[in-house]
Order: structure tokens, then C-alpha cells, then sequence
């Protein structure tokens, strides 16, 4: 057991051990999928179950890709590959090594139909090949919509994307018929703009698309126009094309490469007689006009907007710039879209324009200081190795001196003397300034200390030059070395003469015209040598004229002093040099501005060991680029040009560059970003309804933005929605209406819009972080009311349809109540609203009262029917939105009603007061509260008496003064009033009721209320079969007693109360007894301890 | 004490609420049928075999499409394997180069199984949990089971998944004995990882350091029109991202190369 543990151990070291540490590059090739990997790592490979080859780039045959024919589709895949998925879909295998170029060709759809399934009559049907319909009945080369299938699938206005282009769909989902061809070579391809709708897209771009992007100045500079080439270089761009005034190209140029620090040399050929003219719309879309062709150099302006430029689908170009940031960029137009590839930063890499298109290749700057030497090369005479300076990357930099025109002494232009230039270029030629630099020099990380230096010190320049006094003849001579020997005017030979001085035009001297140089090969007779000695105006000459003799200490210090040692030219070689080597000082950064490092040199002499020499050294430092104390960080990755630190720092020296978020930012940015409302669509304002709006919205730093509709929230970090998607400075949203579906893809799913007023609540945080509490920004719009496409509804009326009218009349006066303010008419018969002729008085504007109680129309309604069996229909109809009439637009329409409201009035009965109580003589007890019920009953009207009753009293029949009151129940036929605290006496009542048809009634009664205060008498009392019967004078309750202690004076309770009611009472007769006997009438009024009457039996 | 919760001032305003909330009741009833109707779930009693399948589809199917929105994102990776972190976003670095102007390293030549095993990992304990509650919901009957095996595999246009398990359930007297199910749903990923891994070989396709290596996307898009491919970020140190989109769902495959670093 041990041991077999033991092994197993040992086997997992042994397993881990060859994937882990002897675990190499290869290709893997994966049997389940027939793909394959090249430089995979074996162990991945392995233990996914791959096969592993020790070849990286995959050259085994199982590797190969071709062409895989599944139905008529193809697929360019390895034959593995075509094999699995064969399977998948049950097709016979087909594969066949080709290009995919071919392979591709061979698409085709397989042979399709309609497929019809379920149902014994009306069939579904599906769009699909024969093997996918076997359940079904298939037709092939027929739509589901076919009439002769009777399916149940209809043709609709959908449209949608299949097989490239573009078809309509039937209303079961299936493609029906085609309704565009989009040809992909055409430049068009079909896409989808909805769910429900799909076109033929257009892929080509369009030059006005191009971001407009900060590459800095764009110059051009006619070189020569010899050979019937116009030669123009240009900085910021690689590539120009003329455009004619139509947008149309006129000759596209030919582009050579960059040259004396211009990122190209592009020729155009010479049309006839002469050059073309027109628009130089520099490869990056920026536009230059020659208006002046002795302008020479001219700052171009971004494209102008609206100008179509086509650039066609796939094509590549180039932009891009060698200046201090710049980088190139290969951008491409793919689906209509441009596309922005950075090529490697610093140019690592440059974007190789070619008549192919652009592409990023790399750029072996580095290599071209290799072919610099120290010494001069006694073949060649110079310090570059030719051979090794690369042709494709470098360039062997040589100093040219040019003599500018001057004005004559007649004031005419005088052009250069040719011997002149000849002979100053011989003199700069010995300089030795040539040297192997690159075409696009490479970017260095000029912001820290000494990283540039070493790239920079390579166009220093040293020189020592001696001034040699010739005993014999006295003067000062210009010597190349110490030692006394060597002269520098031997031969062609000039030494470091041009040094001194490549001299000035002189017209003073007509005989020497342009004989600038102001040395001559002078040898007096009394001297030993020749020398180069300074003529006429020559600075050393003003230093060392009468000189002779003088000690060279004197010499040197005069030299020292003299501001134009040494001469301009030179320095401004140098200078060139400098700035060609790569970020070093004299260059601008890629948006144009210079930097602040200035190249240094130094001239100085001293006297030499030997009193006959003054020994001059000459140092020339190109020092390292420095950015500009401040720039405009915010420009760093503008126009989908990815920024970097070395484009970020090279704006300035306030600028950092944040990594994380790919964000150049002020240093001592503590501020918010600045927004502003680019733009808004539609413009219009309000914005009409069913139309989905886009803002858009800059800010000055690069940030990222948020939003609320309507409510401006707290902090940046709790806003809703993301205002675009990118951390950038320009930012785009499209706010949808309710209702209203994705309109494409690009469209994200804010909040919705909805009619009225609104505020979009905007902040954006910067990649400091500054504008998490921002003040928002505001952005306010309206949107258009929906238009109203719904006709007015009526919804009520007053009285209720089918209410009877006021009796024995045919007018009625109603009510009724819409839902929106309109127009109203009526008529007996149903007819369209415009041939009504009578209107009702409505409400015609919304107004609050509206808004909250509704809207209402009244009018009278005549010729209603006063027969009770009958009734009168009347028809209305509305109009709504008054406020258009006359101004109705396409969108914005009144709706009328199509069908009339019915509405219904009868003749009502006559409407009667039946009956009112109390009437009469009422009485009541003593000491009672005085209270009387009042009642009222009606009928007929138009609502079988319901009605509502008020009353009042008086004392006589004069009601004047005296106020009505509703009775405490009414509204129907009965009507109740308690009427409390009525003094003794007589009372008039008036009761007067109305009905909702109008129908009033009065009436007159009057009641006398009495109390009752006196006991009830017995008027008779007699025996009748065995009972005592007793009679009172008014309603009473009797009790009798027959305790002869008590006599008259008992207690109810210990009585028995006599049957009967009201005025007879009867007790039983019992034989010779004493019957005391009391009686209280209803009013409680009684004889207490007295009897009404004693009464005795025998 | 008088509750006013309502204040009815009328007969007919009482109707009115009457009507209102029996109109309601009748939605909410002809609601829950609907969306009964809709589960497509067959009842258990009626259809036993067809209710266990259903409901295994349904939950499989929530499943694979949770893997598939992650692994797409993580360029085949519920996890990030070798992740790169640019602009506070983290991608997978498919091929990564350990030196200057060194091609970059396949790390994932067998993606597509790779992804295969993402996914099934993912998904099982999600199939398990759906079978405790389909257990669960058949506590009154009887239902024997043996544990289960997940395939997954990824063509192309699908992702299909078959879970190969032993069960028996009697319901009513009705015995059904399913030994596997089989689900699919429809998914992009097979084009992205085929894609993918020619990309990745294109820009191996190269001598680092003397040429600039990039793939062509823009044939490639040529000859795969329903996907758009794209490289939106660019690092400082050689790195890619590519961001490989089906045109009509949508969806995004993202993934990083860090190839011929500087």
C-alpha cells in the first residue's frame, strides 16, 4: 500500500514536473474543436487534452485551414474542425484546402421553403430547407404568405436582416419576400435600425468623421517646383490629397517620407502648365487652402463640416506626427465606422502609408546612431557609414547652407550668387556636421532628469581652432592645429573656417559682389605659408586688423567679446541637427507649441602655450527637450488619439498623467470639470413629441459624466444615469419618449421622456476626482404635449338622460360634462357634427377649475314631447380642442365625435303636494317638550314625487319674512321635519316642494296645538255580565283598589290596572266590596290620592 | 370608534368600488392563469416525464445563460486566469509575452475546453439544486435517483449540455424512468472563442521586433459580417484588447493579448 502511494506521488511530481518546468512553446492542436494554437504552452495544452507540436507556427498539415461546405454555407476552418461540425448538422463532409477569399465565394443559400405544420385547415408555417421539415409538408422556393398554401402567416410592413439583405417579415416571424440587396462590396450591408425594420447600410466613411484631432500645426512648404513636381513638406500628417471645390479628388499625392523635420514629403505632379490648386486635405482630415503660394508655410484648418469626403469601407491611413508626444496612428474605415489603431508609443512603431492603405510597422530609430563615427573617413570624407545607415529608417542628415534673395542697391531682388552658395557649402562641408539620423526619430522620456541626454549629446559639437601669427609677415592666421605646420586654406580643405565665419552679403564692394566669404588664400611673399586670412568685414578681421604684434592674451579677449563669433548659420545647423535626433531642444510638442529648452554654445579663446597662438574652443550642447511650463492637458486623448504619458507630458509641465484612467490632468487641477452643451436634437424647442432627443455635452478635462431627469441629486457618485459611455471630454445621450423602442443600437436605455417641462441634472468627475458635489449643470427642455388624437367624451349631464321635464312644458335647460375642454351641438336626428345646428355654451380652454372639476357645457333643448307616453331623443356630438380651430397642422388635429351621445327627456305628471300633517287641533301633555312631527308626502312630476320639500311657519297667514327650511328628510316622496319647542296656539305651515324636472308646488296648512292639564272624569259606571265597566270622558288608564286601609291613596303598583283602553275600562265584579277607582289620561294628567269614584258592590 | 378608511357618500360610489375591485379580482385570476399557462410547465400528475423535463430545461437553461454572460466578459473565464488591469478594468490576458519584443505565449490553446469545463463547474450545482426541488415538490411520490454527470458542450450557434442521471419516479400508479437530459440553448460563444484563436494566431503570425505584429480584423470582419471586432484599448506595454461583438444580441466577447511588449 505504502508503495503504491509512494509511485503515485512520485508520478504527480513527475506529471507536474514536465508541465511545470519543462513546459515550452509549441502548437497545440485540439482534437475536439480542430483548432489550433500556435506558440501555445505545452503544458495547457496537454493537460487539456490537446496534441502538442514543437513547430510554434503551426505548420502541420492538421493545421491547415480550407474551405468546409455545411449545406450552403462554408466555413474556413482546419479539416477537423469540418468534420465535427458536419456531424453537428448532419452534412456530408466537405473540405477542401482553398483561400478564404474563395471559400468564402462559395456561400449559398441552401434550397429553402416553406414548411407547413399543424392545423386541418389554416396551417402554421416556417421558413426553412427540406432536412429542418420533417414534420411538416415543405414547398420549397415558397413564402409562408403564398396565397396557394392558406396559411396563416400575412404579409406585414416588418423588415429585417437575412442573408445580407434586407426582407420583409410575414406575421408569423419568417422572412417573406426581399426587399433591398445590400452588396457588402457595393460598400453597403445590411443592419438592423429597429426590431421591425432593418436598411442597407451604408460602410463607406466619410472624411468630415474623422475626430478632429489636436496633431498640431499643419504646414506645408513648396520646395521646388522643378521637374513638374509641386514638393510640399508638411508637419502633423502623413499623406495629402487635392480636393476640388466639388469634394471630388483631384490627384492624390505621392507621399515619400518626412524630411529635415516635416513628417512628410508628399509631390504632386505637374498638371500642363500648372500646379494644382486647390484644397490639401492632409491625411487626418485637416484642410489647407493655398491662397497665397508665396505664402509658403500655412496653418490648416480642420475640415469644414458638411464637405463629403468618401473614404471607402476598409480603407486605411495613416496619421500621426514625429513631433515632442506624437505618435502615429493607423485609423480605419470599417462598417462605416473609423476605427483609430494606435501604433506603439514614443514611435516605437510609425504608421507606413503606402498606396495599400496604412499600416503600423516598427521603427528601428535607435539603429541609425550606429552609423555615426567619431572620425572622418579618409574614403569617403565622412563621418557616416552610409551602409549602415537604414534606409527605411534613417536618413543621413546633411547641413545645406542657403543664401536668402536680397535687395539689390536698385531695390530689385538679387538672386543668390551660385558660386557663392557653392563655396559656402564647400566651407560647411568641412564641418563635418553630416550624420546618420532617424527618419522618424523616436520619443524619449524627456520629463525625467538625464533620459533624453544621451540621444540629445549626440548633436553636440566641439571645435578648436587656432589663430596662428605669422612672424614674417605679421599677420594672424587661421590654423587648424597647434603646431605651426598645417593650414587650413591647403587645397579644398577649409578646417572649422565656416566656424568663424560663413559670412554676410556684401554690396558694398559692387567688384565683389556676393563674394560673402571673407577670408581669402592669402600668402604675402614675406610669408611662409598660405593662410586663410580674415578680409574686409570679416569679424576676426575687425578683431585682428593692425593687430600684429600684439599678445595673444589681447587677441583672445577681443575674440571673446565679439558677439557674432560664432557665425548664425552654423548655429542654426546645428540647431537643425539637434531637433532632427529626436525630443531634443527646437522641437514643438504635437500640439504645436515650442518647448523651453534652448540648445547652448560657447566660444572662447585663450592664449596657447605658444605666445604665437590663440587657441579658441568651440562647444555646441543640443540639449534635452523640456515641455512648456504649462499646456493644455485636456487636449491629451481628444479625437480617439489614445493618450499616454508621453503625450500627456509633452503639453506641459503641468500636466500628469493618471494611468488608471488613461487621463492627462493639470497638476494643480482641484476644480471641477467645466461643462458645456454642445448640442442639442432636434434644436426646436419645445421637441415635438414622438422624436427621441440627443445631447450632447463637452467638458474641458477629460471626465466622466452623470445624470438625473428632473431631480438634481446630491452627489456625483448617487446620479441615475451614465451620460455616455466613455471617460473623455465629449459626451452623448439619447433621452427616448415613452413608448418609443431602442432606435438603434447606440441608443442606451435612459429614462423616458414625457411631455412637459424637464431639466436634465448633469456633473462630471474629472480623473482627480474632482466634481462629486459639483454644482449640477442644467440642462432645460421642453417636450410637446402628445398630440390629442382622441375625441372628447361626455360624462354626465344634469338632469340624467331620460329625467322627465317640468310639467306641461317643452324647453329644458341642461348640463353635462366633458373631459376636456370642446365644442358641443345638438340635434333631433343623428348627423355628423358639422351639419348640427345647435350649440351648447362649453368650456373652450383648460383651465385649473377644469383640470380638477372637469369641463361643461349647458343649453336649452326645446321641442321635447309633452306626451307621457313618449319621449324626445336628442343627439349630440363634440369637438375638442378649440383652441386649434383654424390652425390645425398634420400632427396637431381636433377629433370629433364619430358617433353622438343620446340623450333622452320626457313629459313629467302633474307634480301634487298629496298630503301635509299635523292639521287640526293637536294635543299635548303637560309639562311636555311641545314637539310635533311635520310631514309632507308628493307625487307625480317627473319623478313620481321625489322631490325635494322645504317648510315654514307663522303666526297668521302672512308668511312674509319668514325663512325657508329644507325638511331633515327629503328627496324622495316622504318628507320629515320634527318641529320642537311649538308654543300652544295656532300655526300656518307653507310647504313647498320641487322636483329635478322643475315642478314646484306649494302648500297651506295649519294645526292648533293644546295641552292637556285636567284629569279624566268618569261619566258612567255600571255592572255588565259580571264586570264593573267604567267610562271615561277622555283616553285614560284606570286602576282600581280594593284595600280599605289605603282607600284613594294607593300606589299604582299595588293596584290592578283595569282592561280596556282609551275610554272604557272593566274590572270583575265581586260581591260587596269597596271598589276605589282612579284614572290618568294619556297626558298624565290624574287625581292623586283622590279617586275618580268609589264604588261599592252588593 | 368609527373607522373612515373609506368614506362612501353614495350608492353609487360604493358600486363603482364594487365593480373596480371585482375587475381587479378577474385580472389578477386570468393574470395567474396566464402566466401559469405560460411556464409551459406540464402538470406533474398528467405528465410526470414531460413535468421533470421541463423543469430540468428550464432550470439548466437559467443556468447556462448566467455562465455564458460571465464567461464572455472573462474571455472564457468565470474567473480571470491571468487578468490585466487597465483604466479600473480588469482583462483576461489570453497570450501574454514575458519579455522585450517576445511573441506572447498561447496560455489558453485549448479555450474552447476550457470553457467547456467553466461552464460545466458553473452550472452543476445549480442542475443539483434544481434537483433537490424538483425532489422536493415529489415528496408524496416516489423518486429514486443516482447522481448525476454533466457534459457541456460548445458548437457552433449552441451551447448543449446533457446530464446523464438514473431517475425513477411513480406517480399515480405511473412509473417513468428518465436516464439523461438533454438541454441547449443558442449562444454566440463557439464563433467567439473560433475567432479568438485566429486572432491570437495572426498576431503570433509575425517576427516581433522586426515588424508590427496586428491581426486583420478588418477581413476577418469581411468574411464573419454578423460580428464586429474591435480593439478599443491599447496599453503602454504591448497589451490588446479585442472586444468581439454579435451584431444582432449584442454580445460581447472581451478579451487581452500583451504581445511584442516594448
Amino acid at each position: 500500500m505504502l508503495t503504491k502511494n509512494i509511485k503515485n506521488i512520485f508520478a504527480i511530481f513527475l506529471f507536474l514536473f514536465l508541465i511545470g518546468i519543462v513546459s515550452s512553446e509549441g502548437c497545440c492542436f485540439s482534437p475536439s474543436s480542430g483548432m489550433c494554437s500556435m506558440n501555445a504552452e505545452s503544458a495547457s495544452c496537454l493537460t487539456n487534452e490537446g496534441e502538442f507540436f514543437a513547430s510554434p507556427s503551426c505548420s502541420e498539415s492538421v493545421c491547415d485551414l480550407g474551405c468546409c461546405v455545411l449545406g450552403g454555407n462554408t466555413e474556413f476552418v482546419t479539416s477537423r474542425t469540418c468534420e465535427l461540425n458536419s456531424r453537428v448538422y448532419g452534412f456530408d463532409y466537405n473540405w477542401q484546402l482553398m483561400d478564404e477569399t474563395s471559400c468564402m465565394a462559395l456561400r449559398k443559400g441552401g434550397q429553402q421553403g416553406a414548411c407547413l405544420f399543424g392545423g386541418d385547415y389554416e396551417k402554421n408555417c416556417k421558413i426553412t430547407t427540406l432536412d429542418k421539415c420533417s414534420s411538416g409538408d415543405f414547398y420549397p422556393n415558397l413564402t409562408c404568405t403564398d396565397s396557394s398554401l392558406n396559411t396563416i402567416c400575412e404579409e406585414t410592413t416588418k423588415t429585417a436582416c437575412y442573408e445580407e439583405n434586407v426582407w420583409s417579415l410575414d406575421s408569423c416571424g419568417n422572412v417573406d419576400k426581399q426587399k433591398q440587396v445590400c452588396d457588402y462590396n457595393a460598400g453597403f450591408m445590411c443592419s438592423k435600425k429597429s426590431n421591425i425594420e432593418a436598411y442597407c447600410k451604408d460602410l463607406n466613411c466619410n472624411m468630415a468623421d474623422i475626430p478632429s484631432t489636436p496633431l498640431g500645426r499643419f504646414l506645408w512648404k513648396p520646395v521646388s517646383e522643378a521637374g513638374g513636381t509641386l514638393v510640399i513638406l508638411v508637419s502633423g500628417a502623413t499623406g495629402a490629397t487635392i480636393y476640388g471645390p466639388d469634394g471630388k479628388i483631384i490627384e492624390r499625392g505621392r507621399s515619400t517620407g518626412p524630411s529635415n523635420g516635416y513628417d512628410d514629403t508628399i509631390r504632386f505632379r505637374k498638371k500642363g502648365s500648372s500646379y494644382p490648386r486647390g484644397s490639401f486635405v492632409l491625411t487626418g482630415g485637416s484642410r489647407c487652402y493655398i491662397k497665397d503660394p508665396s505664402a509658403r508655410i500655412t496653418t490648416c484648418a480642420p475640415l469644414p463640416a458638411g464637405i463629403n469626403i468618401p473614404i471607402a469601407n476598409g480603407e486605411t491611413w495613416c496619421v500621426g506626427s514625429t513631433s515632442v508626444g506624437g505618435r502615429f496612428y493607423k485609423q480605419t474605415c470599417i462598417n462605416g465606422k473609423i476605427e483609430t489603431e494606435p501604433c506603439a508609443d514614443m514611435r516605437a512603431e510609425i504608421c507606413d502609408q503606402n498606396e495599400e492603405g496604412g499600416e503600423c510597422i516598427m521603427n528601428d530609430w535607435a539603429s541609425c546612431a550606429l552609423a555615426n563615427d567619431d572620425e572622418v573617413d579618409s574614403d569617403t570624407n565622412s563621418k557616416v557609414d552610409t551602409a549602415a545607415c537604414s534606409e527605411i529608417f534613417c536618413n543621413v542628415w546633411e547641413p545645406e547652407f542657403e543664401l536668402e534673395p536680397i535687395t539689390g542697391i536698385l531695390g530689385d531682388p538679387v538672386e543668390p550668387n551660385e558660386a557663392v552658395t557653392e563655396a559656402a557649402n564647400l566651407l560647411v562641408t568641412d564641418l563635418h556636421l553630416e550624420m546618420c539620423v532617424p527618419k522618424y526619430p523616436g520619443g524619449q522620456q524627456f520629463w525625467t532628469a538625464t533620459n533624453s541626454e544621451g540621444i540629445c549629446s549626440s548633436g553636440n559639437y566641439e571645435a578648436t581652432l587656432y589663430l596662428d601669427h605669422d612672424e614674417g609677415c605679421g599677420y594672424w592666421r587661421l590654423a587648424m592645429e597647434s603646431d605651426t605646420g598645417t593650414y587650413i586654406n591647403q587645397d579644398t580643405k577649409w578646417g572649422y573656417a565656416a566656424l568663424v565665419d560663413l559670412g554676410s552679403p556684401q554690396i558694398t564692394d559692387l567688384a565683389n559682389y556676393y563674394w560673402l566669404l571673407s577670408f581669402s588664400v592669402w600668402r604675402p611673399a614675406n610669408c611662409e605659408h598660405y593662410g586663410l586670412s580674415p578680409v574686409r568685414d570679416n569679424p576676426l578681421l575687425t578683431v585682428l586688423t593692425g593687430m600684429g604684434g600684439n599678445s595673444a592674451t589681447t587677441v583672445a579677449s577681443r575674440l571673446n567679446a565679439n558677439e557674432d563669433i560664432p557665425d548664425e548659420a552654423v548655429l542654426e545647423m546645428l540647431d537643425e541637427r539637434c531637433a532632427a535626433l529626436g525630443d531634443c531642444a527646437g522641437k514643438a510638442n504635437w500640439v504645436g507649441e515650442d518647448g523651453i529648452a534652448e540648445s547652448d554654445s560657447d566660444f572662447t579663446c585663450a592664449m596657447d602655450a605658444r605666445a604665437d597662438h590663440v587657441k579658441c574652443e568651440f562647444e555646441y550642447e543640443c540639449a534635452s527637450w523640456r515641455a512648456p511650463s504649462s499646456g493644455e492637458c485636456g487636449l491629451c486623448g481628444v479625437g480617439g488619439l489614445q493618450c499616454s504619458e508621453y503625450r500627456c507630458r509633452a503639453l506641459g509641465q503641468n500636466c500628469e498623467y493618471i494611468e488608471e484612467r488613461e487621463a492627462c490632468v493639470t497638476t494643480s487641477d482641484r476644480s471641477a470639470p467645466k461643462i458645456t452643451l454642445e448640442s442639442r436634437e432636434p434644436a426646436s424647442d419645445p421637441i415635438p413629441p414622438y422624436t427621441a432627443a440627443k445631447f450632447v455635452i463637452s467638458t474641458n478635462e477629460m471626465s466622466e459624466c452623470k445624470f438625473n431627469l428632473d431631480s438634481s441629486g446630491g452627489r456625483y457618485s448617487e446620479m441615475k444615469y451614465n451620460f455616455g459611455k466613455d471617460f473623455g471630454t465629449t459626451h452623448e445621450i439619447l433621452l427616448n419618449l415613452p413608448g418609443q423602442g431602442k432606435a438603434d443600437e447606440d441608443t442606451l436605455a435612459y429614462a423616458l421622456m414625457k411631455e412637459g417641462e424637464h431639466t436634465l441634472y448633469v456633473r462630471c468627475l474629472d480623473a482627480r476626482g474632482n466634481g462629486e458635489a459639483m454644482t449640477p449643470f442644467q440642462i432645460k427642455f421642453s417636450v410637446m404635449q402628445d398630440p390629442d388624437k382622441i375625441p372628447p367624451v361626455i360624462q354626465s349631464f344634469t338632469p340624467v338622460s331620460g329625467s322627465a321635464i317640468k310639467f306641461n312644458t317643452t324647453e329644458k335647460n341642461i348640463r353635462f360634462k366633458i373631459n376636456e375642454p370642446s365644442e358641443c351641438r345638438w340635434e333631433l336626428s343623428d348627423k355628423e357634427y358639422a351639419l348640427m345646428n345647435n350649440s351648447f355654451s362649453c368650456d373652450t380652454a383648460i383651465t385649473d377649475a377644469g383640470v380638477l372639476g372637469g369641463y361643461y357645457c349647458s343649453g336649452i333643448l326645446t321641442n321635447i314631447t309633452t306626451n307621457l307616453s313618449q319621449q324626445t331623443r336628442f343627439y349630440i356630438r363634440c369637438k375638442d380642442q378649440p383652441w386649434l380651430a383654424d390652425n390645425e397642422t398634420i400632427l396637431y388635429k381636433r377629433n370629433t365625435n364619430t358617433q353622438s351621445t343620446n340623450y333622452i327627456l320626457r313629459a313629467s305628471q302633474e307634480f301634487k303636494i298629496t298630503e301635509v300633517s299635523p292639521v287640526g287641533e293637536i294635543f299635548l301633555k303637560n309639562n311636555e317638550n311641545l314637539s310635533v312631527e311635520l310631514k309632507a308626502f308628493t307625487s307625480g312630476g317627473g319623478f313620481n314625487g321625489k322631490s325635494i320639500c322645504k317648510w315654514r311657519l307663522s303666526d297668521s297667514l302672512n308668511f312674509d319674512g319668514k325663512g325657508y327650511t329644507l325638511f331633515l328628510t327629503t328627496g324622495t316622496a316622504s318628507h320629515n321635519q320634527k318641529l320642537n319647542n311649538i308654543r300652544e296656539g295656532i300655526h300656518y305651515v307653507h310647504v313647498q316642494c320641487e322636483d329635478e324636472s322643475g315642478n314646484i308646488q306649494d302648500s297651506f296648512t295649519s294645526f292648533t296645538l293644546s295641552i292637556d292639564r285636567t284629569s279624566p272624569i268618569i261619566s258612567k259606571i255600571y255592572e255588565k255580565f259580571g264586570k264593573i265597566i267604567v267610562k271615561t270622558n277622555e283616553n285614560a288608564v284606570c286602576y282600581v283598589s280594593n284595600d280599605e286601609k289605603v282607600k284613594c291613596a294607593f300606589n299604582s303598583e299595588n293596584a290592578t290596572r283595569m282592561e280596556g283602553s282609551e275610554q272604557n275600562h272593566e274590572t270583575e265584579w265581586v260581591f260587596d266590596k269597596n271598589y276605589f277607582i282612579r284614572c290618568k289620561d294619556y297626558y298624565g294628567n290624574d287625581n292623586p290620592n283622590n279617586c275618580n269614584i268609589i264604588a261599592r258592590t252588593y | 370608534m368609527k373607522k373612515e378608511w373609506i368614506k362612501v357618500n353614495s350608492k353609487k360610489g360604493q358600486l363603482t368600488i364594487f365593480v373596480i375591485v371585482a375587475i381587479i379580482i378577474v385580472f389578477i385570476i386570468a393574470g395567474f392563469l396566464l402566466l401559469n399557462k405560460n411556464s409551459d410547465i406540464p402538470s406533474l400528475k398528467e405528465n410526470p416525464s414531460g413535468y421533470i423535463k421541463a423543469s430540468v430545461d428550464k432550470c439548466t437553461k437559467e443556468a447556462i445563460e448566467e455562465a455564458e454572460k460571465v464567461i464572455i466578459k472573462n474571455a472564457g473565464f468565470i474567473e480571470q486566469d491571468n487578468p490585466w488591469i487597465f483604466n479600473l478594468t480588469s482583462y483576461e490576458l489570453l497570450c501574454d509575452s514575458s519579455g522585450k519584443n517576445n511573441l506572447c505565449t498561447n496560455n489558453h490553446p485549448m479555450l474552447i475546453v476550457e470553457t467547456q469545463n467553466q461552464i460545466k463547474e458553473y452550472i452543476a450545482p445549480k442542475i443539483n439544486a434544481c434537483f433537490e426541488t424538483i425532489k422536493s415538490s415529489l415528496r408524496n411520490y416516489k423518486y429514486q435517483s443516482e447522481s448525476n454527470e454533466i457534459n457541456v458542450m460548445i458548437v457552433d450557434k449552441e451551447i448543449r449540455t446533457e446530464i446523464k442521471k438514473d431517475l425513477v419516479i411513480e406517480v399515480n400508479e405511473q412509473k417513468v424512468n428518465i436516464e439523461s437530459f438533454n438541454v441547449k440553448i443558442s449562444s454566440p460563444l463557439y464563433k467567439f472563442i473560433y475567432l479568438t484563436n485566429r486572432i491570437i494566431n495572426q498576431e503570433l503570425d509575425c517576427n516581433c521586433g522586426e515588424e508590427s505584429c496586428n491581426a486583420d480584423l478588418v477581413n476577418l470582419m469581411r468574411y464573419n459580417r454578423e460580428f464586429e471586432i474591435i480593439k478599443p484599448v491599447y496599453g503602454m506595454n504591448g497589451e490588446e484588447v479585442f472586444t468581439i461583438t454579435e451584431i444582432n444580441s449584442g454580445k460581447q466577447f472581451v478579451f487581452a493579448i500583451r504581445n511584442c511588449a516594448y
